[in-house]
């Protein structure tokens, strides 16, 4: 199959895959996954050629898919949040260890909308749901960070 | 430092790895199947199988066909399919089925979709402002005679709110009817006399509304003592 045009590709890397790690990073609580998840994300996107009309949605999507799959595989060897390659104030631990707490939709929600900036319709389909859906757990994932976080 | 919007910039101050390298020379996993997967297909194809070889066991020995006459009219028969992506509801009443729809490219919207039971096309596809997340679990629609009733949910620059909509049969064509407030809709039940909506608050218990289904007026507001988790 065609590669896609790498600058294409490249250029919604450029834009967006900091945010996208930094979003992965705190959905997946694991650097290490949020390298893997990104990176093969981005791989998979150039494979696919032009049949992709939006890579940069679709690259969310596949990314915290992809991040999903891994932790599902690991879940039954939690991993540290820390990790010695990647330097990370005390006040981004404490919200990505709280993060690991929420269901999977809703941490996605949270993460989504606030560390990676997107708009709630963006949300909904970067987790291919209902904006009403997205906003729903958004609010609910919301509250019970407050809770854990112990924030009034 | 103890508020959300602190620690997410905190978040932001963490360096990301340039990753183009590896994504450049990666070769992106194509992926198994998973094992479940493989042995449902394995168990699939051994049950057409067998079923295709009773089928030819049966046409060699020329089984008699079944002969009983048919006593009753036989009952209509759906021969007609339609693809209703988003549909998370349905109710039936006015002669159709009408089944709740919700946008599938992440917008506030939805779409009723007006079914005829017996041949299962589409009589009319109605656009509505808003309709009920499934999360909160109620379906959101109920038929009386002369309307069907749609509580949903609209985006807005402040997040967004609870509405009641009306449909009027006749006409399919939806309408406003009343602005719930803040929250979530979650379930509608009509009668003649009201139009009963519960309503997820944010950051608050569930609420019962009582609204007029001539003025669209809140008659009355009964908390459940019910929280969404």
């Amino acid at each position: 199959m065609r590669r896609a045009p790498a600058s294409a590709v490249e250029r919604v890397y450029r834009e967006q895959g900091d945010r996208m790690w930094r979003a992965v990073l705190a959905f997946s609580g694991d650097p290490d996954v949020a390298s893997d998840a990104v990176a093969e994300a981005f791989a998979q996107a150039l494979r696919r050629g032009d049949a992709l009309r939006d890579p940069g949605r679709w690259t969310w999507r596949a990314a915290f898919r992809i991040a999903r799959g891994e932790l599902k595989a690991r879940r039954h060897r939690p991993v540290p949040i820390r990790a010695p390659h990647v330097e990370m104030p005390e006040p981004a631990v404490e919200l990505v260890r709280a993060l690991r707490q929420l269901p999977a939709r809703q941490r996605a929600a949270v993460v989504l909308h606030h560390a990676a900036d997107l708009p709630v319709r963006e949300v909904a389909a970067a987790l291919g749901t209902s904006a009403a859906a997205a906003r729903m757990s958004l609010t609910r994932g919301r509250r019970r960070l407050r809770q854990l976080l112990k924030e009034d | 430092m103890n508020d959300l919007h602190g620690r997410f910039r905190a978040l932001r101050a963490v360096r990301a790895p340039d990753l183009w390298p590896d994504i450049e020379g990666r070769t992106p996993a194509r992926g198994r199947p998973p094992v479940v997967a493989r042995w449902l297909a394995a168990a699939a194809a051994l049950a057409l199988a067998a079923g295709g070889l009773a089928l030819a066991i049966r046409a060699f020995r020329g089984d008699a066909p079944d002969t009983r006459a048919a006593s009753a009219p036989p009952r209509p028969v759906v021969v007609g399919t339609t693809a209703i992506p988003g549909a998370y509801a349905v109710v039936s009443g006015e002669g159709s089925v009408w089944v709740g729809a919700v946008a599938t490219d992440g917008g506030c919207e939805g779409t009723i979709h007006r079914i005829d039971p017996v041949t299962g096309q589409t009589i009319a596809t109605i656009p509505v402002e808003g309709i009920a997340s499934w999360e909160v679990g109620g379906g959101g629609i109920d038929v009386e005679p002369g309307a069907v009733w749609v509580a949903g949910d609209v985006c807005g620059p402040g997040g967004g709110g609870a509405i009641l909509q009306r449909i009027d049969p006749a006409a399919n064509e939806s309408e406003v009817v009343a602005d719930l407030g803040a929250g979530f809709a979650a379930d509608v039940d009509a009668t003649a006399e009201a139009v009963w909506v519960t309503v997820f608050r944010d950051r608050s218990e569930a609420e019962l509304l009582r609204v007029d289904p001539e003025t669209g007026a809140i008659e009355a507001t009964i908390p459940t003592g019910s929280q969404y988790t």
